[in-house]
């Protein structure tokens, strides 16, 4: 190849490289970008059916009154509870039921779960954990109750029992695969053989090896989930306390409402939720990447 | 002493070790040649307890240890891979073993400096398998396999993988760690330079069935381990090589 071929050559995958990156750009970036600017736009007054001109009104007015505050706060304690949970669940699936996970039966069950959209679970977990649902009417059943009214609060709940158990739910296949692989990928099952030999029991391997390894590896991954729980929106719509709605849930109430002045506060709510997501994003990602 | 009795070990129908005897007196190198699949892997991992014999007996000090799980034996395999845990650093790497006696701190701390030492790595202490070179990890490895001096080492040839220079200072440095800390081990490999330089006695191990010699001698004497060969080719290097002069 003579030097200019080189050069011509150099230049046009460098063209390329170009062109994929204003095309992911478009596709990938552009449409949250815009969305994000036009939700700022918005919760500033620019544009919207009532707008004035600029204004910090709607962005004082959701601060002022807490609700954004105490909405985030129940989502962080929901999904860290729900994520904390379904990680010990997986852990334990992955760490005790190797074989079953390989070859068993598990190795199927596994995938149903996953298939059941996230309305379908809730719905599920209504039907089970109501006070006239199917728990509640078993435990009269067996006499546990006197009267429906006695089974206690699980669903519409201020702690979120029903949102956190339908997220675990959801969460336990899809960790329990990934741990499952990661197991396999960093070949622990010889790391575990290595451990015995040096004189190591199961549980001082697992608590010293394999959770630290599989955590460690899934981290990113465990944080992209916590951050679809956060932002989870048909679940707690319908399992989910009315005093304490999580942030999604605020904003739709926001936007759905006859009064057209509670809109910019409904996008002043999404763009503040957006920039925490990015927030938590940007610094777990750097802090994974120090200890990586 | 460690007194290995009629072991027999099948995979279906496939007979990997035929009758397998071995004596091997504490404080001794067994060296054992063998090819690749002659069941050199599956002799050592049946010792250290990670395989079950279909038969025969494996005694420690005139005791029978077939039923004693392998991380009771204290008899470590040294896999051919370093097989180093990568989130710990070369440090709790090599203590690891050490932790898991519950051996108190300061302990930890002497020995483990101590070893860091021998293995020339204590200014890689706190680094991380990963940022380490294949002869770097061999080492932790091994320092990892003897602080807690284990009754007896089996090493599946663990220096296989490495450039000639590396294995040659493993070579050395395995020796000189061995008749410091009293070492009774069984070395396999498929070298058989390996096996001169490191055995205090030899073996010779070929579809399942090992045979032991009384003496470095005899083992070299036996044409089926090779030795003579190999020196032949080195004597007559000369005639070995064609060259280009003519």
């Amino acid at each position: 190849m003579t030097i200019l071929e080189h050069r011509l050559s150099t230049r046009t995958k460098h063209g390329s490289g170009v062109y994929l990156r204003l095309l992911f750009l478009l596709l990938a970036a552009a449409p949250v970008a815009g969305g994000l600017l036009y939700g700022l736009a918005y919760s500033f007054g620019l544009t919207g059916a009532l707008s004035s001109g600029f204004t910090l009104q709607h962005w004082q007015q959701v601060l002022a009154s807490g609700v954004l505050l105490q909405s985030l706060a129940y989502s962080l304690y929901i999904a860290f509870a729900a994520i904390t949970l379904a990680t010990a669940s997986s852990l334990f699936l992955s760490l005790y039921f190797q074989k079953s996970l390989r070859t068993g039966l598990l190795s199927y069950l596994l995938y149903l779960p996953l298939t059941i959209p996230a309305v379908v679970m809730g719905f599920l977990v209504f039907q089970l954990f109501t006070k006239s649902g199917l728990v509640s009417r078993m435990s009269y059943g067996l006499s546990w109750i006197s009267e429906l009214q006695q089974f206690p609060d699980l669903v519409h709940d201020s702690i979120g029992f029903g949102i956190i158990l339908a997220h675990t739910l959801m969460a336990v296949p899809f960790l329990t695969l990934l741990f499952h692989a990661i197991y396999r990928e960093q070949n622990l099952g010889q790391l575990q053989q290595v451990s015995e030999n040096l004189g190591a029991g199961k549980v001082y391997f697992v608590r010293h090896i394999a959770v630290p390894m599989l955590l460690k590896t899934a981290a990113p991954n465990l944080l992209l989930y916590f951050i679809f729980i956060l932002g989870a929106y048909e679940v707690p719509l319908l399992i989910g306390s009315q005093q304490h709605p999580m942030v999604s849930v605020l904003a739709v109430q926001k936007f759905q409402r006859f009064n057209l002045l509670d809109i910019p506060q409904g996008y002043a709510i999404s763009v503040a939720f957006t920039l925490f997501v990015l927030l938590l994003l940007t610094i777990s990602f750097k802090k994974l990447q120090r200890h990586a | 002493m460690l007194t290995i009795q009629h072991i027999n070990k099948a995979f279906q129908s496939h007979t990997v070790l035929d009758r397998v005897s071995v004596e091997l007196p504490e404080g001794q190198v067994l060296a054992v040649l063998g090819r690749s699949g002659c069941g050199k892997t599956t002799l050592l991992k049946t010792i250290a307890g990670l395989l079950a014999p279909d038969a025969g007996s494996i005694k420690w000090a005139g005791e029978s240890i077939n039923e004693v799980p392998p991380r009771e034996r204290e008899m470590v395999y040294l896999f051919q891979e370093p097989l180093l845990f990568p989130h710990l650093s070369v440090f709790e790497n090599i203590a690891y073993g050490l932790h898991v006696r519950k051996t108190p701190e300061a302990e930890v701390q002497n020995k483990v400096q101590s070893m860091l030492r021998e293995l020339e790595l204590q200014e890689h202490a706190q680094k991380k398998p990963g940022q380490l070179s294949g002869g770097q990890r061999q080492r932790v490895a091994f320092g990892r396999a003897i602080i807690f001096l284990p009754r007896v080492l089996l090493l599946d040839e663990p220096f296989a993988s490495l450039d000639a220079q590396t294995r040659s200072a493993m070579q050395k440095l395995f020796l000189r760690l061995a008749r410091k800390y009293g070492i009774t081990a069984l070395f396999v490999t498929h070298d058989v330079k390996e096996a001169l330089l490191i055995g205090d006695c030899f073996a010779y191990m070929a579809a399942g069935q090992l045979t032991l010699y009384r003496s470095k001698a005899a083992f070299m004497d036996d044409p089926a381990t090779g030795v003579q060969e190999e020196l032949a080719f080195w004597n007559n290097i000369e005639h070995n090589i064609p060259t280009n002069d003519k």
